[in-house]
């Protein structure tokens, strides 16, 4: 059973990624939507209005079986397509995401998603992936080779007092939500790589 | 006027009772006149006592029991005896050990083994001039015989009535009760005692438990009516109050702004609070619906769209890719899965070639999942506005609790401070008059119930009068006999006038005793010795008057010496002697230190004294191992007083 909510990701972020960076490959899809997840949190929003669940990975990145789901379901009806190691947004993709935005349940989430996917304009993919990988819940599943939900309710707790402190640190609260979501990426990698060159 | 005769001890056998360990049999014959059983402290001189009375009933007094009625304390003690030889005789001997008395009472001889653990049966038991075969009855059997037989001999209606007289008349025991200072049992002892039949005897006792059960109903209810008239007139007083003068007036005033206004802010409180739970209600309405209509989308996409863009899930398809077999021709092999991958991937169907609806959502699909987000939108406006609400509410809710607290705090405080103005200013309401009606009806039960006691009590005191009255014409009889039989006994140990009266009271017919024409009714009046020897007088005297001239009541008495000086001692040894002298027998027990007492009775008895030394029974302390020859001394020299005196 595809998730409605899934599919809707799939779609934006992969148009995002497409128009962005020419192309996407599936662990990028996961790490904007488990971004586009986290703004939610940041917005207010309680973790289950998401939808669909993460887990992470052995390698320390960010899962959601519902979206891997859909992309299969999108690669299948054409909607995204399969170009070597990267994977894009049809023409077919475009016209159904556009009729899908339309749809109110989905209206919601478009701002945590296009938070998350602007940040694509001052972070690559890769640098992203970096950035995450310097997170404490991540690194900690990382470094245990583990697999976990990632938003259990200590890390959750976790992830509030560290969007309490961002929203300290940011002067201006506009509607904008690539903003904190760009501070605290930026906050992970110096706090990651200073780290790193320190051991 | 009453004789009865009472069983006079003969002979004493003990078999086998642990206590006296140093002899497995103890056996006299008990002559006429005095005997006396002589021992040291704690020898077991009372327990040879009970060991006689339990022979002779069956049942060992209780200490400490409380007399009620002639059956009820037969009944009460009747279980006694079991307890108290427990520990007296070892587990080993119970069977064996036994008490056989053979005792005389008229022309028969009644000749009774008794085990300890046994009270209600006879081991044995020979009757003189009585032709039944009691061995060959069962151990019950023959108890109720002996019972009967003694019963009927003695005079008196029933066994329990011989066991009440041997109990607090003819045994002056370790309990040390005393007649005199015991109404209820001196009544039944003179009600036994004038000749008042069994029945009235019965009905003095019942109806004189009536009566003590009715007055103390009558008190409990007097007591209980005079709480709650209290309780009516507190009420009535702070009901009724005192009129507020001026300035108490403008003070009640301000406290009754004060309430008015707690009870405004409280109702507004009240008001948004009811706002809020309608508010909280239309949310958790609101987002269950949005729920529902949330799943439904999440369904509907699922069922229809993805549904429909599967033609791999197709059931021919699926055979195909996994089985690589053809389900419609049944060709099997890698040769059929490729077309098939070639047609999905060009968006045709493998097997109309037509082209797959690949990139168009159904209308009717899209369209009920329009309808259904747009309900989901419009469901989601009211759950958005209803949390708003709640925000505002809560807010409101906040402002409003606080400020009924203020107002609240500021009415305790003027309350506190003025609590007498505010208490009689409170007007009285319809259900302090419900409160006042209720106590009223609850006193009017009461005194209603006090009044039906009282004349209970009345009833069974009309006809306790009868038997009363006629216990004072029987007395009247009985005086000249009695009354002067007392007053030598006693006069010989008190060496005073002494008098008794009968006294008549509500609840009991008692006799006063009047020592130097003074009344002296309370214990406290004489001297502990001096009571013990005045009451032993008394019964002394009810035994001596109801016994014919041919057979003499006998007395048991144990120890009653207590702390009499020497002078006291001779005359309480004449005073003994006096009632033996009268063949009376008497059975006594005392101290080996008392020569007093026993010089005097073993040198004033006419009929005989003989003594029998106790700690030849037992072992004696090592304290009293120092003194044996002692006591061995001064017992020759009361034998030879007495063997001088018989002689």
């Amino acid at each position: 059973m595809t998730s409605p909510q899934a599919y809707f990701d799939s779609l934006l972020l992969g148009s995002r990624l497409t128009q962005t960076v020419r192309g996407f490959s599936r662990s990028e899809l996961h790490l904007l939507a488990y971004a586009s997840c986290l703004l939610s949190l940041y917005g207010g929003k309680p973790v289950s209005d998401w939808e669909y669940e993460f887990s992470s990975t052995p390698s320390g990145l960010p899962f959601s079986k519902n979206l891997d789901d859909a992309l299969d379901y999108c690669i299948r009806i054409g909607d995204i397509t399969d170009h070597g190691e990267l994977l894009q947004i049809t023409s077919d993709g475009q016209t159904n995401l556009g009729i899908w935005k339309e749809h109110t349940i989905n209206q919601e989430r478009l701002a945590y998603l296009n938070g998350a996917a602007d940040c694509l304009l001052l972070f690559t993919p890769s640098v992203i992936r970096e950035a995450f990988a310097y997170e404490p819940a991540l690194a900690f599943i990382k470094r245990h080779a583990q697999t976990a939900w990632l938003f259990s309710d200590p890390i959750v707790d976790r992830l509030h007092d560290t969007f309490g402190e961002i929203r300290e640190l940011l002067p201006y609260q506009g509607s904008d939500l690539s903003l904190p979501l760009s501070a605290w990426l930026e906050y992970l990698l110096t706090i990651g790589r200073t780290h790193e060159h320190s051991n | 006027m009453r004789h009865l005769n009472f069983p006079i001890v003969r002979r004493i056998r003990l078999s086998h009772f642990s206590l006296y360990n140093l002899q497995d049999h103890i056996e006299f014959s008990i002559q006429p006149g005095t005997t006396c059983l002589a021992g040291a402290n704690g020898l077991g001189k009372s327990t040879f006592f009970q060991i006689i009375n339990y022979g002779l009933t069956g049942v060992v007094p209780r200490p400490g029991q409380k007399f009620v009625s002639v059956d009820d304390y037969y009944r009460d003690i009747s279980r006694f005896s079991k307890d108290y030889f427990q520990g007296r005789v070892q587990p080993e001997d119970r069977d064996i050990a036994e008490i056989e008395l053979e005792l005389t009472i008229g022309d028969r001889t009644i000749t009774l083994i008794r085990g300890f653990d046994e009270p209600d049966a006879l081991r044995s038991l020979v009757i003189t001039n009585d032709a039944r075969h009691f061995d060959e009855m069962t151990p019950e059997d023959r108890e109720a015989n002996y019972q009967a037989v003694l019963t009927q001999h003695i005079g008196l209606s029933t066994f329990k009535e011989f066991v009440f007289i041997q109990s607090f008349v003819l045994t002056f025991d370790e309990r040390r009760h005393l007649l005199f200072w015991d109404p209820k049992v001196l009544e039944t002892c003179l009600l036994l005692f004038v000749g008042i039949d069994n029945e009235q005897r019965a009905d003095a006792e019942r109806l004189r438990r009536e009566m003590e059960k009715a007055d103390s109903r009558v008190r409990n209810l007097r007591w209980n009516m005079t709480q709650q008239k209290d309780r009516l007139d507190s009420l009535r007083q702070v009901l009724s109050g005192n009129e507020l003068v001026d300035d108490e007036a403008s003070t009640y005033e301000e406290f009754e702004t004060l309430l008015d206004r707690v009870k405004e802010r409280s109702n507004e409180v009240d008001i948004i609070q009811t706002k809020l739970r309608d508010a909280k209600l239309a949310l958790a309405e609101g987002a269950a619906r949005a729920s529902v209509i949330r799943n439904d989308y999440q369904r509907e996409f699922s069922e229809r769209v993805t549904a429909k863009h599967s033609v791999e899930n197709a059931p021919a398809i699926q055979l195909a890719l996994i089985e690589h077999k053809c389900a419609i021709c049944g060709t099997e092999g890698i040769a059929v899965v490729e077309p098939v991958k070639k047609a999905i991937a060009e968006h045709t169907c493998p097997l109309c070639k037509a082209a797959t609806d690949r990139a168009t959502i159904p209308a009717a699909v899209h369209q009920r999942l329009k309808e259904l987000d747009k309900e989901l939108a419009e469901q989601k406006k009211r759950v958005d506005s209803s949390v708003l609400l709640i925000t505002q509410l809560d807010v409101e809710n906040d402002i409003r609790v606080r400020s009924l607290e203020t107002v609240q705090t500021e009415l305790d405080a003027f309350e506190e401070q003025n609590r007498d103005v505010v208490n009689r200013g409170r007007p009285v309401d319809a259900n302090h008059d419900q409160v006042i009606a209720a106590y009223e009806k609850t006193i009017a039960e009461i005194d209603k119930e006090r009044l039906k006691q009282k004349s209970k009590s009345a009833e069974a005191s009309k006809a306790y009068k009868q038997i009363q009255k006629k216990l004072e014409q029987e007395y009247l009889n009985i005086q000249e006999d009695f009354v002067p039989k007392f007053n030598t006994l006693a006069n010989l140990f008190l060496g005073v006038d002494l008098d008794i009266q009968l006294e008549t009271r509500d609840k009991s017919v008692t006799l006063a005793l009047t020592v130097k024409k003074t009344q002296r009714h309370a214990e406290h009046d004489l001297s502990e010795s001096q009571r013990f020897f005045i009451d032993i007088a008394l019964r002394m005297a009810l035994a001596n008057y109801v016994s014919s001239d041919t057979i003499k009541a006998p007395l048991y008495i144990d120890t009653p010496e207590g702390s009499l000086d020497l002078a006291y001692e001779s005359q309480a040894g004449q005073m003994v002697a006096e009632f033996a002298n009268d063949g009376h027998p008497v059975f006594m027990t005392a101290n080996i230190n008392t020569s007093e007492l026993l010089t005097e009775i073993a040198k004033q008895s006419s009929l005989g004294f003989g003594l029998h030394r106790l700690y030849k029974w037992r072992e004696l302390s090592e304290v009293q191992e120092k003194h044996e020859a002692e006591f061995e001394n001064r017992l020759n020299a009361l034998d030879a007083l007495a063997h001088s005196r018989n002689i």
